[in-house]
């Protein structure tokens, strides 16, 4: 609520200005810019191929943009490499969960810790506090996590590296009612700790009732922009997205 | 400061210093035989090379098949140094590891940004150019190699073989402490994390090519250290040898049987598999030897595939994990 009226205010945490990004022949994003603001939980939709996970990998610099600009705090990230950009402040998950299978849970959680900096009491205090915000068992090894584990596994990572942005890809995708509920919850209490949240979900209900504001892609392109309830009325997002 | 302490404990100093001192020096200015001393610096050339090669292809998992370029390059330079009236030891060790450290350097800073076989390719390929810029340099003895007088072991040393002995063991002391070094700082988890998932790495805030580089100079400098300390020991520097396949194939096979995860992998399958192959060399035949090392490398690959240090650490010999 408050973005809405703040925006011609607030500079915007993230700025996306005129990307384009083509794989070969393919153009899995044209000309897409948006804004999302601090504290905002924004959610990024759009049919399978339209370019979300592009546009996360692209801000996250695990590819490069071939045009535009990425802004972070005011600050042009375009250049910086993915390490750079995860110490500014910007982190993620991945669809398909990457933990490092050789070290335990809770030394997966320490790393990014530790790459920051601080004595290793801190570090393993601040672990534990996330592990425990998850609920997660910090001595499991990682070839014995569930898919829920694996998930919060690859959240408790991305929080270990203190983002003041965290996009998550996918992060409710393959799990029960019950345990999209408890993961909803607690991207909640991550949010009210001051991280804007992007969302990338294919699960419509989820991203409706969580997210502030929708921003649809399609083939590359920026669709719709705002409310869940304008972007649900949206004519050309019925047409290509939820389909009629 | 807290960094050194990680690095040795008290104990693990003396422990590393009465190893210098026995082994490093003592061993070679009394050791009996001449046979004796020269199978030993054999196994400590080849062991020092895996330990050197496993810091970039174990820890990190970039495969460097041109391990010959690296450690022909640093006995090319020492041997030119000699030639030139420099007969120094220690600076045909600091002029090879820089030398080489560069090199690897410069090729890591053209393909180790992209995930693949782009590294390992090009050092392939580097070689195989190395030797080829060395056969049509007669300056540098061209294909008909270089002839170096070795000269009188100083004072105690019963021969040189057993003075270069020393240098080597003293570098690879050194390497070793680099190893540890990595594995138990922070760096070495980083490493870990690297290997396991690179993307990942670095969406977590692991420089990657930065440590990509680092890995890379310090296992081509090392292997052009022990390059630096070949040509006297050798006394025939040629190129076919030199850049033979037997340098690169090697240190791989050392690492991979003794298990690519810990300095202690490369120093176990270093000896094992070089003590195996000197010794058979000199009692059954040198082609035989070659058939049996094959077979040894293929039952250990199908049997034991993660390395005999993770084999044995499965059956409870109490070695303590630092990762």
């Amino acid at each position: 609520m408050v973005t809405q009226e703040g925006n011609s205010m607030e500079a915007p945490l993230l700025e996306v200005c005129q990307v384009s990004k083509n794989f070969g022949g393919l153009q899995a994003l044209k000309n897409v810019s948006f804004k999302v603001y601090s504290g905002e939980k924004v959610g990024l939709i759009g049919p399978n191929g339209s370019g979300k996970t592009t546009m996360v990998n692209i801000i996250s610099g695990v590819y490069k943009a071939d045009k535009g600009k990425i802004l972070f705090c005011g600050k042009d990230v375009t250049k910086l490499p993915a390490h750079r950009r995860t110490r500014l402040g910007i982190s993620r998950t991945f669809q398909i969960p990457k933990p490092f299978t050789s070290l335990t849970v809770l030394e997966n959680v320490m790393l990014p810790l530790t790459i920051r900096g601080h004595s290793s009491g801190h570090n393993y205090d601040s672990a534990l506090d996330i592990l425990r915000l998850l609920s997660l068992n910090p001595d499991l090894k990682c070839n014995e996590l569930t898919l829920i584990e694996l998930k919060k596994l690859e959240l408790a990572r991305a929080l270990a590296t203190k983002p003041k942005l965290l996009m998550l890809d996918e992060v409710l995708a393959g799990l029960t009612e019950k345990e999209i509920y408890e993961m909803l919850d607690i991207l909640r209490k991550i949010n009210e700790q001051g991280v804007t949240i992007i969302m990338i979900e294919h699960l419509m209900k989820a991203v409706m009732n969580f997210c502030e504001r929708i921003i649809v892609l399609s083939s590359g392109m920026l669709l719709a922009e705002g409310k869940p309830e304008e972007v649900r009325k949206n004519k050309k997002v019925v047409e290509v997205y939820l389909g009629e | 400061m807290q960094s050194v302490k990680m690095l040795v404990g008290t104990k693990e100093a003396i422990t590393l210093v009465m190893l210098f001192v026995i082994l490093g020096i003592i061993f070679p200015i009394f050791c009996p035989e001449r046979y004796v001393i020269n199978f030993a610096f054999y196994v400590l050339l080849y062991t020092s090379l895996a330990l050197a090669w496993n810091v970039l292809g174990g820890y990190v998992g970039y495969i460097n098949f041109g391990s010959c370029c690296f450690f022909g390059v640093g006995a090319y330079l020492a041997a030119f140094l000699i030639e030139n009236g420099i007969s120094d030891i220690w600076m045909h060790i600091i002029a090879g590891s820089l030398c080489s450290g560069l090199l690897g350097l410069f090729l890591g800073a053209i393909t180790l940004r992209v995930r693949g076989i782009y590294f390992a390719i090009s050092t392939l390929a580097l070689s195989v150019v190395m030797q080829m810029i060395i056969i049509n340099t007669p300056q540098l003895g061209g294909a008909l190699g270089m002839f170096l007088v070795k000269p009188h072991a100083p004072a105690p040393y019963p021969n040189f073989t057993a003075y270069l002995f020393s240098w080597l063991f003293g570098v690879t002391l050194i390497l070793v402490i680099i190893t540890i070094y990595i594995e138990r700082s922070h760096i070495g988890k980083q490493l870990i994390a690297m290997r396991d998932d690179e993307v990942a790495a670095e969406c977590i805030g692991i420089p990657t090519l930065k440590l990509k580089l680092l890995a890379a100079f310090i296992s081509c400098a090392f292997m052009g250290a022990v390059g630096g300390v070949y040509p006297y020991y050798i006394a025939y520097l040629e190129p076919y040898t030199t850049f033979s396949l037997e340098f690169t194939i090697n240190p791989i096979a050392m690492s991979i049987i003794g298990g690519t995860q810990s300095w202690l992998g490369p120093i176990v399958g270093g000896i094992v598999l070089s003590s195996f192959q000197q010794y058979l060399c000199t009692t059954i035949s040198s082609t035989l030897s070659l058939l049996l090392t094959g077979i040894i490398i293929m039952g250990i690959v199908i049997f034991v595939p993660d390395g005999i240090i993770v084999w044995l650490r499965k059956r409870g010999i109490p070695w303590k994990r630092h990762y």
